[in-house]
């Protein structure tokens, strides 16, 4: 079979003069030796003659074009875009995809949801009523200056407990005026703290500073201006925000001068923390700087929750272009 | 204006430098996917596909023959379409009922009708011969013996080695050859393989 193979493609180059001079010699000698072999050939001759003799059919019709028909593909766009831009993107979704999912579950298993702002802040009690303070804000320059802390949960619930402690500061004045005890050292840090802050440039300010101004004589018997405390925190703010809230009606009838103190009889543990690097500040009700805007906010704000966020946006736009490099690919 | 003009400005998606190209080649695209369909409307419709398809993919073309492009075009066309006859068989309405004495062009001028009626007949045969062949021996075959192209301009519009081509070449020679010779009754006798002498 293999040599009736071979002999029909000797004798098919034969016909159309492809052999070179020495297989043609050769098959030559063999075809004036061989009347079968020559047979072969003479037929295979006629049958290649027939298909050639085959008249060209005409064609129905013509095949142009219409005007309307338009290319598929941009050449400019196919010649310049690189094959390996595809397989490149696509890695690199992979990799920022990995990396980002890695920093997520760092965040997730270690520290639980919101666990990173705790962590990398310099100063983070003070930092995070900052932070925290943004919606609250919003609430009171909405509905203005006679506002109540019950915007979020975290500062109703301080400021109930500031409003329990103050009315029942009456029954323990002599705590009030000496030694405070340590839970009371520094007032619990609560977005009021910021609000007052923030809140006094708005129109709201001048009611919460006529409000506080008789505190300070009641709470620590000085003036917030004369405090010798070199910075007042937020959590210190807070104590003179609950106090000003003392001040409502109902509490000038059970108590008509409260102190401020056990306005942090409940404090809570970062604000236990706020309270070591600033054991001075107890009773302080100066206001925290009024200067600080979203930027002071930003730069405060973790660089693990930066990194995720950038990680998630950067993994989902290489998504995308991976996606689009793929499909022009494949045109 | 010259082909390279031509394909030029076709590629800049002139329409009617394409059109130019269309006239020039529409016969030896429609002769090679009659040869490899068999029928004159499978035909046509992979002529028109094969040069649509070749306007919009006229930006990937980048020299050398432009027929090869165009016949290599065609040819997968057909492929295509004979794939698709293996999956679902029918049968064309074309194929059945071809009204040739309605077309004059369909005869040549001077023939008379027992002349037109012999040559008709060989032609079916070997058109059944041919469409006997499995497809890459049947492209090669009409390729070369019907197109006229060489073994090298096979190979470019198969995208096969030379050598491939030799031996595909080859086979479709043989089978064709024993064909004929085994149904050599259905030809006229002059045109039978095995005549005095030879058989």
């Amino acid at each position: 079979m293999e040599n009736q193979a071979a002999r029909d493609e000797l004798l098919s180059a034969y016909l159309d003069d492809q052999l070179d001079a020495e297989d043609r010699a050769r098959l030559e000698v063999q075809l004036a030796a061989d009347p079968a072999l020559r047979s072969e050939l003479e037929m295979l001759r006629r049958a290649v003659a027939l298909v050639r003799d085959l008249s060209p059919q005409p064609i129905p019709r013509n095949f142009i074009l219409p005007q309307e028909t338009t290319p598929q593909v941009r050449p400019a766009l196919v010649a310049r875009r690189p094959r390996w831009l595809a397989p490149f993107l696509t890695a690199a979704t992979a990799a920022v995809s990995l990396l980002f999912v890695a920093v997520l579950a760092r965040d997730l298993l270690f520290f639980g949801v919101g666990g990173m702002t705790q962590l990398a802040a310099p100063a983070p009690a003070a930092d995070e009523a900052v932070v925290g303070s943004a919606p609250v804000e919003k609430a009171i320059e909405e509905e203005g200056a006679s506002q109540t802390f019950t915007v979020t949960e975290s500062p109703e619930e301080n400021a109930a407990d500031g409003t329990r402690a103050v009315a029942e500061a009456p029954l323990e004045p002599d705590e009030a005026e000496g030694t405070p005890p340590p839970e009371a050292a520094t007032p619990p840090t609560t977005p009021g703290g910021a609000y007052e802050a923030d809140g006094g440039e708005e129109g709201a300010e001048p009611t919460l500073v006529s409000e506080r101004s008789p505190l300070p004589p009641a709470g620590g018997g000085e003036p917030p201006v004369e405090s010798p405390a070199p910075t007042p925190t937020p959590a210190a703010v807070e104590a003179a925000d609950l106090a000003t809230q003392s001040d409502t009606p109902e509490a000038e009838k059970s108590a008509p001068v409260p102190p401020p103190e056990p306005a942090a009889a409940e404090p809570t543990e970062w604000a236990l923390r706020d309270t070591e690097p600033a054991p001075d500040a107890v009773g302080e009700t100066e206001p925290p700087p009024s200067d600080r805007g979203d930027a002071d906010i930003l730069s405060h704000v973790s660089p693990w929750r930066v990194a995720e966020v950038a990680l998630g946006v950067s993994a989902l736009l290489l998504l995308v272009a991976a996606f689009w490099a793929w499909r022009a690919r494949r045109r | 204006m010259d082909k390279a003009s031509l394909i030029a400005d076709a590629q800049k998606g002139k329409v009617d430098a394409f059109n130019e190209l269309v006239l020039t080649y529409q016969h030896q695209v429609y002769n090679l996917a009659y040869r490899i369909m068999g029928d004159p409307a499978s035909a046509a419709d992979a002529t028109q596909d094969a040069f649509i398809s070749a306007y919009r993919s006229l930006s990937r073309f980048r020299g050398g023959s432009f027929k090869s492009y165009l016949l290599r075009i065609v040819t997968n066309r057909c492929y295509d379409e004979l794939r698709r006859r293996k999956r679902r068989p029918a049968t064309s309405f074309e194929d059945v009922d071809i009204d040739e004495d309605a077309n004059p062009m369909l005869t040549n001028g001077g023939e008379n009708p027992e002349e037109y009626t012999e040559r008709q007949e060989v032609a079916d045969v070997i058109q059944t011969g041919i469409e006997a062949l499995p497809p890459d021996q049947r492209v090669t075959l009409v390729l070369s013996d019907v197109q006229g192209m060489s073994y090298q301009e096979i190979a470019e519009v198969t995208e096969v080695a030379l050598g491939t081509v030799k031996s595909r070449l080859a086979r479709a020679r043989s089978k064709l050859r024993d064909y004929l010779r085994d149904n050599g009754e259905l030809l006229p006798p002059r045109y039978r393989l095995e005549s005095e002498g030879l058989g």
